[in-house]
């Protein structure tokens, strides 16, 4: 017959001791599940990702912000010192407007993709790489 | 590194230092966030959020408390919040409270491996009230101070130190009861 094991002196004196010995050592000891082999890759890419995102993006806002006001003063320039010129490219420009804001916005989703979506496809891939 | 050169790292945008970070820390999230929620399917989700939370607000950290006390107050939080989620609030404030006695019963004989009482204590610590838990989590896992586990809890010192021995007696209770049960089972056989 197996002899039992017991975890604590099972004598009256010593089984105060033996049990606050047993309770140090099961409550130091790490018996939770560990989280994946992968979690802190994966943690970091995502931060990486979302660095990029936020850096990217407000990066382009900025680009289109300066773009469309560049555009805009020249407009206001061009309305107001020669007005008649205006009305002239007005009426060649105005039957092709769908022309226009169609490429405008093939352009801006264009330089969307390469400054924002691009970056942000490739970022956090790289083992150690900074994103800085 | 010191924390204060890995926090600067980070908020640098060094991927190296974030992975770094979160190798560093895992431990200490995953031992706090299983704890509280005791629930084996969501921890890691939950785990993702404490990390994302920590990352978002490193701008924030001032470098007063150390970076594992400001890590584990994230993630004592973030982990409450899902636990009141999960059970709702009615029940959760219930078990908040400390309860005199541990519902879960165990059966006595046979208690021979140590695997066995291993799972047999972990069950008896599942079983305290979420408090009482992160505080012998904190206490013994991450050795935190009583000064730590104030901050991180927002408890005072002196209840922190009185449910640590609560959570002791009631454990210690539950275990001689065991080994009382054991003795009386080998005199009659």
């Amino acid at each position: 017959m197996k002899e039992p094991k017991y975890l604590w002196d099972n004598t009256e004196e010593g089984s105060g001791n033996s049990i606050n010995e047993l309770l140090d050592q099961v409550l130091k000891s790490d018996c939770l599940i560990p989280l994946s082999d992968d979690f802190a890759d994966r943690m970091a890419a995502k931060v990486v990702k979302r660095h990029v995102l936020k850096q990217s993006l407000s990066e382009f806002l900025v680009y289109v912000g300066v773009i469309l006001l560049a555009v805009l003063i020249f407009c206001a320039v061009f309305y107001f010192t020669s007005p008649e010129a205006w009305s002239r490219w007005e009426n060649v420009l105005q039957p092709k407007w769908n022309l226009i804001v169609g490429l405008a916005v093939t352009g801006g989703f264009v330089f969307f993709a390469d400054r924002v979506i691009l970056p942000w496809a490739i970022s956090g891939r790289e083992k150690g790489s900074s994103f800085s | 590194m010191t924390d204060k050169e890995l926090v600067l790292q980070v908020r640098n945008g060094n991927q190296h230092a974030c992975r770094f970070l979160v190798a560093k820390y895992q431990g200490l999230v995953n031992h706090m966030v299983r704890r509280i929620l005791l629930r084996n399917d969501v921890a890691e989700d939950i785990c993702q959020d404490v990390f994302m939370k920590v990352f978002s607000r490193l701008s924030a950290f001032r470098g007063d408390a150390k970076l594992s006390t400001w890590i584990a107050t994230i993630a004592y939080h973030t982990s409450l919040t899902e636990l009141n989620r999960i059970k709702g609030r009615k029940e959760t404030s219930a078990e908040m409270l400390p309860s005199a006695s541990l519902p879960v019963s165990y059966e006595p004989v046979h208690v021979f491996e140590t695997e066995e009482l291993k799972k047999i204590l972990l069950a008896m610590i599942e079983s305290l009230p979420v408090h009482y838990r992160t505080i012998l989590t904190l206490f013994y896992l991450e050795e935190f101070s009583y000064r730590e586990i104030e901050q991180v809890t927002g408890l005072p010192e002196g209840t922190v130190k009185s449910y640590l021995y609560r959570a002791r007696f009631l454990l210690k209770g539950k275990l001689e009861k065991i080994q009382q049960n054991e003795r009386a089972e080998i005199f009659v056989g």
